[in-house]
C-alpha cells in the first residue's frame, strides 16, 4: 500500500502538530511560561517574541493554551472517529448485507437515536453521574456520531450486495462475516472513510459545545474547540484569539482530511487494480 | 411494495413512541422544573402554578396523559406560554421549513457541482482547490459564518437586511449560511461517491461504447456516485426543515429551532416532547424516501 | 420585587457566542458621531429594539422583563412609572398611609377608560390583585401581594371564610377536596355582571361543576343592577376555560358541602366545619373599594414600600370583561382590551409587537408618537446590527453583544459614540457562600478579601461597577451635588449609593470586605488554626457564558494566591439553580437584579433565616431582629440607618461576596426624545418623541 505525495505530506504535517501539542507544553514551562498564570494586567497582548500567538485577555500564554487544547482536540478527533467508524459501519454493513427484519430493526435503532433530545441527554447524564470525566465525553460524541456512518455503510453495502464477486464467495461456501468484512466492505470503503474524516471537524466543535454545557473540558483547562467559541466573541479587538486557534484546527483537520484521501486510494481494490 | 410500505410505517411509529418516551423521561429526570427559575418565587406561588399544569400528578400518570394526547394528535399546550405546541408548529414550522429547503437546495447544487467536478479531474489542482474550499466550509462554525454574512452583505455593502424575516431578500442570508454548512460534507461526498462510480465496469463500458466524456461523467456515473449524498441529506434535510437553533438565533427567524434549545432550557416538558415528536416524524419520513430512492437510483440495491 | 427571571435569560443554557464580524467593519468606518444610520426615522413611529419575545402580556402572568414596559404602556396602574423609574401618580391621583404603615388607602381619578369606553375603577383594580392571588391564575407575581392581609393563605387555600359571620379562619387539613366547587342545577348563561341572558357567551350544561369565585357586591366587586346577588364562577372547558357572572341562585349543588374540615379560628380555637360553611372568598383578603374611586389596602405588617408594589405588574388594571371570556387569549390583539397610554393592534410571535396611541387614554398629551412597534429579538448581535442600519431608533438595556463594547466605547477609534452610554443597572453580581458547608467566618471573609475586584472589568470588558458592597447604585463620584446631600457623603466618598428618592431620600451601604491580601492571609491562618479548611473546595458557575468563566478563572487564581484549592464547575442553568436549592454545592455564582430602588425589599430580604431564595442557609438572629426593628421605624433615613447596620452585620459574616453592580448599556438615536434611562432599566415608552428636526439644530 503507498499514500501519495499529498497525503505524505499531510502525514508529516499532522506528526509536526501531534508532537508540538504533545511535548511543546513541558517546553515551554522550561522556558516559565504555562497556560494557568493569570495576569490581567499582560492580558489580551497580541503575538509577538515572548509570546508567539499573543496572550487571552486573562494574561495567559495563548500558544501553551492551544498546544493544551490540542492534545484534547486530537484525542476525542481521532478516539471518537475511531469508535464511531467501528460501531458504524459494523452496523450498517449487517443491516444490509442481513435485510429483512433485523435491516428494518436495526436502521430504526438508529432512527429512534437520531430524533434523540442529545443535549437534555447530556444534562441528565451530568446531574445523575455527577461526572465531568473526559471517558463520558468520549462516549457521548461516539454514541452520536456513528449513526450518520452506519446509514452511509448499509448505503455502499446494499449496492454491492448482489454484485458477481459477492454470489461468486457465496456460491464457493465463504462464510457471511468473511464475505462482509474481506470482500463487501472494502469495496464500500470510499464514501465512509471520507465520512470519517467529515465527522472530525464536527466532533472537535461538538466537544465544544458539550464544554458550553458543562461536560468535559472544566475551565481552567481548554481545547480548540473552546479556545475558538471563546475567540469568536473578541474577534473585533483580539482577533489573534480565534485566528490562532482556528488556524491550528484548520490545518490540523485538513492534514487529517488529505491522509484520510491518501488512505482511501491505497485501500480501494479497484483504484489499486487501475493504477497498476 | 404495499407490505414494505406498511412495515416500514408501523416500525417509525414505534420510533416515534420511543422519541416521545425518552424526550418525556429525560427531560423529568433533569434537575429543576417549568418553575424554578424564578428565584425568588415563595414555596406557595411556586405551588400554585405547578397545580396548574398538572405537575403534582404522580410521572406516569402525567406520562400516560401526555402520549394519550401525542395518540390523538394533540401534541399538547405549552407551560411557558399561552400556545399549544401544535399552534407553535403550525405558525412557526413553515418559516423553518421554507429557509431549510433553500438551505438544502444550496447545499445540493454546489456540494454536488463541486463534488463531481473535484472527482473528474481527481488529483489536479482543481480537486485540491475544491476540496480545501469545502473543508474550509466544514471547519468554520456556523456562529462564525452567520455573522460573517452579515458583516459583508447587510453592513458592509447594505443589499440585504441583518436579521428577522421581512420580505423575500431576508431569506437569501441565513438560506446561504444554513446551506454553507452542508455544502462541505455534500461535495466530499458527492466526490467519494463519484470516485467509487467512475471505477465501476458499467462505466468503463460506457467509456469503452465511446460515448462522450460528459454523458459518462453525468448521466451515467452521477447516478450510483450520488448515492452516499442521498444517504446523507436524509437526517440532515429532517434537520434543516425543522430548524437551527443557531442561524434562527444569528438571523432571528421566528421558526421552529429555537424551541430544540428553548424548551430544555425552560423545562417545558410538552413543548420539548412536542417538537422532538415532530422531527422524529420528518426523520423517518425522509429517510423513507432516501430508501425508496435507492432503488430508483441504483436499481442493483432492489429486492429479488 | 418579583425576580423576572432575568438572570435566567441571560444565561441561557447554549448561547451561542454569536461574534460578530460586522464590527470589523464598523473599525473601518468613517469617523461618524453616531453609530450607524441616523437617516432612517419615521416621524411620530418610535422603533423599539426589546431584548426579546415578551413571555405574556397579562400582567397577571409575565414575569419576564421584555414584557415589562409593553405591558406598562398597554394597562394603566394605580401608579406608573417615572422617567427615573419611581413611582408616580397614574389612576390614582393621591393616596395616604395610616401611621402604623399597614394602610394604604388610593383615590382614583374619574373619567380614565378602558378601549371600549367603560370607565376604569378601583373594582377594576380590586379584580387584578385578586386574580393575582387566586389559585387557578398561577401567577408568578403574587409574592408582590403577599405583604397583604390573608393574601399567602388565600392563594393556598387555607384561609377561609366563615359564611354565616364573615369570620375568617385557617385550615388545618392538609388536602381539602375544593370547598368552591358547585354543580349547576339547570344550564348557566355566564356572561357579564347583571347582563341579559341572551347577552352571554358561554353556556355551562347542567349538572356541570364550576368553582365560584366570588359573589356580587362584596368589599371587593360591585354590586349588581338588579340589586341581588351573583356570582362569579369559572367552568373549565377544554384547556383554556370560561368565567362568567351568574345569578347566584341558580348554584345549587354543593358537592363537598359534608366535608368536615378542622381549623382554627382567629383567637387560637380549633373547630370543626362543614364544607358548606366555609367560602373560599376574596373577601378575606386586605383589599376593600370603599366606593368605584377609592381603594384600600391592608397589610398584616408595617410595609413601607408598598407604593413601590403599585406601579408593577401585580397591581395593572385587568379587564373583566375580556379576562372572562378569554381567559388565557384576552391579550391578543384580536380580543385585548387596554387602559394605558397605548393599545395593542398586532402581535407576531418573535418577530414584533405593534402598538398605537390609545384614543381613551386619560392623558392623551404625554403620548406625542402614534405608533410603537416593538421588535422581539432575542441575540444581541442581531439587535445591534439592526439599530446599526438604521431598522430601530432605541435598543431596550444591554442589548449590544461584549464584542461590541470596546468598539462602541471608543477604544478601536479614540472616541465613543454619542448615542451609546453605559450607566448603573439596579443589579448585583456575587457568589453565595453555602454557610453550611464552610462554617468557619474566617475562611468565608478571606474567600472576599482576597478577591481585587477592579481587575474584573478589564477583561469583561463591560464596564462593571467593582464593587464590596451588597446594595448596589450608583458610584457616589457620579451623583449630583443634591444627591449627595442627601445621601450624606462627599464627592471623595468611596463606593456607591442608592438614590431612592431623588435628592431626598439616599441609602449608602457600609462597606464591604474589599481587597486586602494580607488581611485575607491573616483570616486563612485563623481558619486553618481552627481546623475549618477543606482540601478542596468547589465553585459552580453557570455554563454557556464566557464572562461568568473568566470571571470563575480569575476568582480560582486569586483564591490560590492565598493558598485555597478551588476547582471549577459548570453547570447547566436549571441545574445550578437546583444545586443552590439543595445546597450542594460550596461556592456559587448568582447575581440579583431589583425591580424597586429599596434594598429593604429587593436585596437585603435574601439574607433572612429560612427564606426561599437565601440559598448560602445564612442565617443569623440578630440580622432578622435589625431586620424586624427596621420595619417598623416611621422615618425612612432612620430606618435606612437600621437597614445599613443589618446588612454590615451580616457582610461581616461573609456569606456573600459581592463582586460587581450591573451596567446598561444603551443605544439610543440622537432623534429620540425622551427616551428614560433608569436604573431599573424601566423605560416609559410612550413617553418617548421622536424629532424629525433633530439635526437642523446646532449639536449640543
Amino acid at each position: 500500500m503507498r499514500l501519495g505525495r499529498m497525503a505524505l505530506g499531510c502525514a508529516v504535517v499532522f506528526g509536526v502538530i501531534a508532537l508540538g501539542c504533545l511535548v511543546g507544553p513541558l517546553i515551554a514551562g522550561a522556558f516559565g511560561v504555562d497556560a494557568t498564570t493569570i495576569d490581567t494586567l499582560r492580558g489580551a497582548q497580541p503575538p509577538s517574541g515572548a509570546h508567539w500567538f499573543g496572550t487571552d485577555t486573562l494574561g495567559r500564554d495563548l500558544l501553551v493554551r492551544v498546544m493544551i487544547g490540542g492534545r484534547i482536540a486530537i484525542l476525542v478527533a481521532v478516539v471518537t472517529t475511531v469508535i464511531a467508524l467501528a460501531i458504524g459501519v459494523s452496523w450498517g454493513a449487517i443491516a444490509a448485507y442481513t435485510g429483512g427484519h433485523v435491516d428494518n430493526v436495526m436502521m430504526r435503532v438508529v432512527d429512534a437515536l437520531y430524533g434523540f433530545p442529545t443535549v437534555v441527554l447530556v444534562i441528565v447524564v451530568m446531574s445523575v453521574f455527577e461526572t465531568r470525566s473526559l471517558v463520558a465525553l468520549f462516549a457521548l460524541i461516539g454514541a452520536i456520531s456513528w449513526l450518520t456512518m452506519a446509514r452511509i455503510t448499509r448505503g455502499q453495502v446494499l449496492a454491492l450486495r448482489d454484485a458477481e464477486f459477492v454470489e461468486a464467495a457465496r456460491a464457493l461456501g465463504v462464510p457471511a462475516w468473511r464475505i462482509v468484512f474481506r470482500h463487501v466492505l472494502p469495496n464500500a470503503f470510499g464514501p465512509v472513510i471520507v465520512y470519517a474524516t467529515l465527522a472530525m471537524p464536527q466532533v472537535m466543535l461538538t466537544e465544544a459545545f458539550l464544554s458550553f454545557l458543562g461536560l468535559g473540558v472544566q475551565a481552567p483547562l481548554a481545547s480548540w474547540g473552546t479556545l475558538v467559541t471563546e475567540g469568536s466573541s473578541q474577534i473585533v479587538v483580539y482577533p489573534w484569539l480565534l485566528v490562532c486557534p482556528g488556524l491550528a484546527m484548520g490545518v490540523t483537520i485538513m492534514a487529517l482530511n488529505f491522509i484520510c484521501d491518501g488512505l482511501r486510494d491505497a485501500l480501494d481494490p479497484r483504484t489499486r487494480t487501475r493504477r497498476s | 411494495m404495499i407490505r414494505f410500505l406498511l412495515g416500514r410505517l408501523a416500525s417509525s411509529l414505534v420510533v416515534i413512541f420511543v422519541v416521545a418516551t425518552a424526550s418525556f423521561l429525560l427531560l423529568h429526570a433533569a434537575p429543576g422544573g417549568p418553575f424554578a427559575t424564578d428565584a425568588r418565587r415563595s414555596a406557595a406561588v411556586q405551588h400554585a402554578m405547578e397545580a396548574r399544569y398538572g405537575l403534582h400528578d404522580s410521572l406516569w400518570r402525567q406520562y400516560v396523559r401526555e402520549i394519550g394526547s401525542l395518540a390523538t394528535g394533540d401534541l399538547g399546550h405549552s407551560m411557558k406560554k399561552d400556545v399549544s405546541v401544535n399552534q407553535l408548529i403550525a405558525e412557526h414550522g413553515p418559516t423553518s421549513a421554507v429557509v431549510g429547503l433553500l438551505g438544502l437546495s444550496t447545499a445540493v447544487v454546489f456540494g454536488v457541482l463541486m463534488g463531481v467536478t473535484a472527482a473528474w479531474r481527481k488529483h489536479t489542482w482543481v480537486d485540491y482547490l475544491l476540496m480545501t474550499i469545502a473543508l474550509v466550509g466544514i471547519s468554520i462554525p456556523s456562529f462564525v459564518m452567520g455573522p460573517l454574512l452579515i458583516a459583508a452583505f447587510a453592513i458592509q455593502l447594505g443589499w440585504l437586511p441583518p436579521a428577522r424575516i421581512d420580505g423575500l431578500t431576508s431569506y437569501v442570508l441565513p438560506a446561504l449560511a444554513l446551506g454553507l454548512i452542508y455544502v462541505g460534507s455534500v461535495a466530499r461526498l458527492a466526490r467519494g461517491g463519484m470516485l467509487d462510480a467512475l471505477g465501476q465496469d458499467f462505466v468503463r463500458t460506457a467509456r469503452a461504447k465511446g460515448l462522450p466524456e460528459r454523458t459518462v461523467v453525468w448521466k451515467h456515473a452521477l447516478r450510483l456516485g450520488i448515492t452516499p449524498v442521498v444517504t446523507y441529506l436524509g437526517p440532515a434535510t429532517a434537520t434543516m426543515i425543522s430548524g437551527s437553533f443557531v442561524i434562527e438565533k444569528i438571523f432571528q427567524i421566528p421558526g421552529l429551532g429555537t424551541y430544540f434549545v428553548n424548551s430544555i432550557t425552560d423545562r417545558d416538558y410538552p413543548v420539548l416532547t412536542g417538537v422532538f415528536v415532530f422531527y422524529a416524524t420528518m426523520l423517518v419520513l425522509l429517510n423513507l424516501v432516501v430508501d425508496l430512492a435507492y432503488g430508483v437510483i441504483d436499481p442493483r440495491t432492489r429486492r429479488r | 420585587m418579583q425576580n423576572p427571571g432575568m438572570l435566567a435569560r441571560t444565561v441561557d443554557v447554549v448561547k451561542p457566542t454569536l461574534a460578530t464580524l460586522a464590527m470589523l467593519v464598523a473599525c473601518g468606518m468613517p469617523d461618524e458621531p453616531y453609530f450607524g444610520r441616523v437617516d432612517r426615522l419615521e416621524p411620530g413611529h418610535f422603533r423599539w429594539c426589546n431584548s426579546g419575545e415578551p413571555d405574556f402580556l397579562d400582567p397577571a402572568r409575565a414575569s419576564s422583563t421584555t414584557s415589562a414596559p409593553v405591558i406598562t404602556a398597554l394597562f394603566d396602574g394605580l401608579t406608573t412609572y417615572g422617567m427615573d423609574g419611581l413611582p408616580v401618580p397614574s389612576l390614582a391621583t393621591h393616596w395616604e398611609v395610616d401611621e402604623a404603615l399597614r394602610i394604604w388607602t388610593f383615590h382614583l381619578r374619574h373619567g380614565a377608560r378602558w378601549s371600549n369606553g367603560r370607565e376604569v375603577t378601583a373594582y377594576d383594580v380590586a379584580f387584578a390583585a385578586m386574580r393575582v392571588v387566586h389559585p387557578l391564575t398561577g401567577s408568578p407575581n403574587s409574592d408582590n401581594l403577599a405583604p397583604l392581609e390573608n393574601a399567602t393563605g388565600y392563594l393556598t387555600r387555607k384561609t377561609l371564610a366563615v359564611r354565616a359571620t364573615g369570620e375568617v379562619v385557617t385550615v388545618v387539613d392538609d388536602a381539602l377536596p375544593d370547598l368552591a366547587a358547585r354543580t349547576a342545577s339547570a344550564p348557566l348563561a355566564l356572561r357579564d355582571l347583571g347582563a341579559a341572558v341572551d347577552a352571554s357567551y358561554a353556556r355551562v350544561p347542567a349538572g356541570a361543576t364550576v368553582t365560584l369565585i366570588a359573589t356580587s357586591g362584596t368589599t371587593i366587586s360591585p354590586p349588581a343592577p338588579d340589586g341581588r346577588p351573583w356570582a362569579y364562577v369559572f367552568w373549565p372547558r377544554d384547556v383554556e376555560g370560561v368565567f362568567g357572572w351568574i345569578p347566584a341562585r341558580e348554584l345549587t349543588g354543593e358537592p363537598n358541602g359534608d366535608v368536615e374540615a378542622h381549623v382554627t379560628r382567629a383567637d387560637g380555637t380549633p373547630a370543626t366545619l362543614h364544607g358548606r360553611d366555609l367560602a373560599h372568598a376574596p373577601e378575606v383578603l386586605g383589599i376593600r373599594v370603599v366606593d368605584p374611586y377609592t381603594i384600600v389596602f391592608t397589610c398584616k405588617d408595617p410595609t413601607p414600600f408598598f407604593l413601590a408594589a403599585t406601579d408593577n405588574r401585580a397591581l395593572r388594571t385587568t379587564p373583566t370583561e375580556a379576562v372572562s371570556r378569554w381567559p388565557n387569549a384576552w391579550t391578543r390583539p384580536e380580543h385585548v382590551i387596554t387602559s394605558g397610554p397605548m393599545h395593542l393592534v398586532a402581535w407576531h410571535e418573535r418577530d414584533r409587537l405593534e402598538l398605537v396611541r390609545s384614543p381613551t387614554y386619560w392623558n392623551p398629551t404625554e403620548v406625542t408618537v402614534d405608533r410603537i412597534t416593538v421588535l422581539s429579538m432575542d441575540d444581541q448581535a442581531a439587535n445591534a446590527n439592526t439599530y446599526y442600519t438604521g431598522g430601530c431608533d432605541a435598543t431596550a438595556a444591554n442589548n449590544v453583544p461584549a464584542s461590541y463594547l470596546p468598539v462602541l466605547a471608543g477604544e478601536t477609534r479614540g472616541r465613543a459614540y454619542r448615542d451609546y452610554s453605559v450607566s448603573p443597572y439596579l443589579g448585583i453580581y456575587f457568589l453565595w457562600i453555602n454557610t453550611e458547608k464552610l462554617t468557619d467566618r474566617h475562611l468565608r471573609r478571606a474567600l472576599a478579601l482576597a478577591v481585587d475586584r477592579t481587575q474584573v472589568p478589564r477583561f469583561t470588558h463591560g464596564s462593571e461597577i467593582p464593587s464590596a458592597q451588597l446594595t448596589p447604585g450608583t458610584p457616589i463620584a457620579q451623583l449630583s451635588p443634591a444627591d449627595r446631600a442627601a445621601c450624606g457623603v462627599t464627592a471623595t466618598t468611596p463606593g456607591i449609593a442608592l438614590v431612592m428618592i431623588a435628592g431626598a431620600l439616599c441609602y449608602v451601604p457600609p462597606p464591604g470586605l474589599d481587597f486586602d491580601l494580607a488581611r485575607a492571609r491573616a483570616e486563612v491562618a485563623l481558619a486553618r488554626a481552627a481546623g475549618g479548611v477543606p482540601a478542596k473546595l468547589r465553585y459552580i458557575y453557570n455554563a454557556g457564558s464566557e464572562a461568568h468563566k473568566q470571571i470563575a478563572e480569575y476568582l480560582q487564581a486569586s483564591w490560590a494566591a492565598i493558598g485555597l484549592d478551588v476547582e471549577l464547575e459548570a453547570q447547566e442553568w436549571n441545574a445550578m439553580l437546583e444545586a443552590t436549592k439543595q445546597g450542594d454545592y460550596e461556592i456559587a455564582r448568582l447575581g440579583n437584579l431589583g425591580n424597586v430602588a429599596d434594598t429593604e425589599s429587593e436585596f437585603l430580604p435574601l439574607f433572612r433565616c429560612h427564606t426561599p431564595d437565601n440559598r448560602g442557609r445564612y442565617c443569623n438572629p440578630a440580622y432578622d431582629q435589625l431586620m424586624d426593628e427596621a420595619r417598623t421605624i416611621h422615618d425612612r433615613p432612620a430606618r435606612n440607618a437600621k437597614l445599613r447596620a443589618a446588612e454590615a452585620l451580616m457582610i461581616e459574616d461573609a456569606p456573600v461576596i459581592p463582586i460587581y453592580v450591573y451596567t446598561q448599556k444603551q443605544l439610543v438615536k440622537p432623534y429620540v426624545k425622551n427616551y428614560a434611562i433608569n436604573v431599573i432599566a424601566h423605560p416609559p415608552l410612550w413617553r418617548v418623541a421622536i424629532d424629525p428636526a433633530w439635526n437642523t439644530r446646532p449639536a449640543p
